[in-house]
């Protein structure tokens, strides 16, 4: 009988050899990452990284192991929210040197149909602007202080990761307005290059979707980024 | 370690040429297994080819009791025969497989004896069992939130309130 176990001393995880626990780590933080390419993601649960910090937070001893393991770090998925970004410096610092796939999205839960609720309440309170509108919800978002939270999110993100621009091998966005993708590529235009990078994502996902075409005034890391082989867009064109 | 039994090298009727080990468990029980059954685990395989070596068979003592170890005979037995691609030295590391049904229903077992078996798994080599279980672990962790997963795994929190939400303090690397 499984009963038999009663009597003895209790086993608990702390008694597991480095080696077990690594074995057990990596299959948290990787087996149900909903997104094993750094395609367009769909919203649905927790990256890597977060993962990782997550089991961080444990003990001393989980710490030092899951610090200590580069791979856990490598896909910085990020939600333009406050408790989100502050993870990209640990993703940066505890991938060491490996190349990063950033993935920059909504949260679960608050896809575009959500936001589109945050938006209907915005505009019900300021009774100005017919859901229709497309110019109008623009206007409507950034003024909204939710969006300008989201924004400074982004920038602070960004702000962490450019510096470490030479170690991109992916950059994904999924934005909820336009001008979060128009900022973002006009900040990607700053970068001087980016030598490894393999795919660029841009995502909008909106109920009002327009086509956003930033990239008249912008070209990303001057053009210099010799391996990309992919880019996607989505709701997003070149003109 | 004392080696304690001689084993003769008998065979097991009806069983063709399969020989008998003798398994000694930490509460000091006498296990006496096919050693067809035993070879998924490369600790075991190992002795083997050292007792054909010297034309000597000796008792195997293992460091854990003979609860874990019968539940891990009954894997090793439930699989004898089969090829495991996971216990393959070359193959990845354990736990990318998905966990095959009858291992669920094998594993479905409090966390003591989940820990007992993946460490017994670990000292005997078997990567397929290793893998089985890590993922039954994991599986019991994932989604959890940082209390929760000290709890469900018995681990004691260790960190001073500053240091608990930074990984950045107090770690190596």
């Amino acid at each position: 009988m499984l009963d038999a176990t009663t009597h003895r001393p209790q086993c608990t995880a702390m008694s597991l050899p480095n080696e077990l626990l690594l074995i057990i780590f990596s299959i948290c933080v990787t087996s149900s990452a909903s997104h094993p390419s750094p395609e367009v993601p769909q919203a649905t649960d927790l990256g890597t990284s977060p993962k990782a910090l997550a089991l961080s937070h444990v003990c001393h001893r989980w710490r030092s192991i899951i610090t200590s393991t580069p791979t856990f770090w490598t896909r910085v998925e990020v939600f333009p929210a406050p408790k989100y970004v502050h993870m990209v410096p640990s993703c940066v610092k505890y991938s060491r040197s490996l190349p990063l796939d950033i993935i920059i999205r909504p949260p679960s839960g608050v896809s575009s149909s959500d936001h589109g609720n945050d938006l209907a309440q915005h505009k019900n309170k300021e009774n100005v602007l017919s859901s229709s509108s497309v110019s109008a919800n623009t206007v409507t978002d950034i003024d909204s202080p939710k969006f300008k939270k989201r924004r400074r999110c982004l920038r602070d993100t960004l702000a962490f990761l450019s510096p470490h621009v030479s170690r991109w091998s992916s950059f994904s966005l999924v934005a909820e307005h336009a001008s979060l993708v128009s900022y973002v590529v006009s900040h990607l235009a700053k970068l001087p290059s980016a030598p490894i990078l393999r795919t660029l994502a841009l995502s909008l996902k909106h109920e009002d979707r327009v086509l956003v075409q930033p990239f008249h005034l912008h070209v990303p890391f001057h053009g210099n980024a010799p391996q990309l082989e992919t880019i996607l867009l989505d709701a997003v064109g070149f003109d | 370690m004392p080696t304690i039994v001689s084993v003769d090298d008998s065979t097991v009727p009806g069983e063709g040429s399969s020989r008998l080990l003798l398994l000694v468990s930490s509460d000091n029980k006498h296990i006496v297994v096919e050693e067809d059954i035993m070879s998924r685990s490369r600790f075991i395989s190992k002795q083997v080819e050292g007792f054909e070596a010297t034309s000597q068979r000796h008792a195997i003592l293992l460091p854990f009791s003979s609860f874990v170890l019968n539940k891990v005979i009954e894997y090793c037995s439930h699989y004898r025969g089969y090829y495991l691609l996971e216990d393959d030295p070359d193959a990845a590391p354990p736990g990318r497989s998905p966990v095959r049904e009858w291992d669920q229903e094998f594993l479905d077992v409090d966390r003591n004896m989940l820990l007992r078996i993946i460490k017994a798994a670990h000292y005997l080599e078997i990567k397929s069992l290793v893998g089985s279980c890590a993922r039954a672990i994991a599986d019991m962790i994932r989604g959890k939130t940082t209390e929760e997963m000290r709890e469900i795994l018995g681990v004691e929190n260790d960190f001073t309130p500053e240091e608990e939400h930074s990984p950045s303090s107090k770690c190596t690397g």
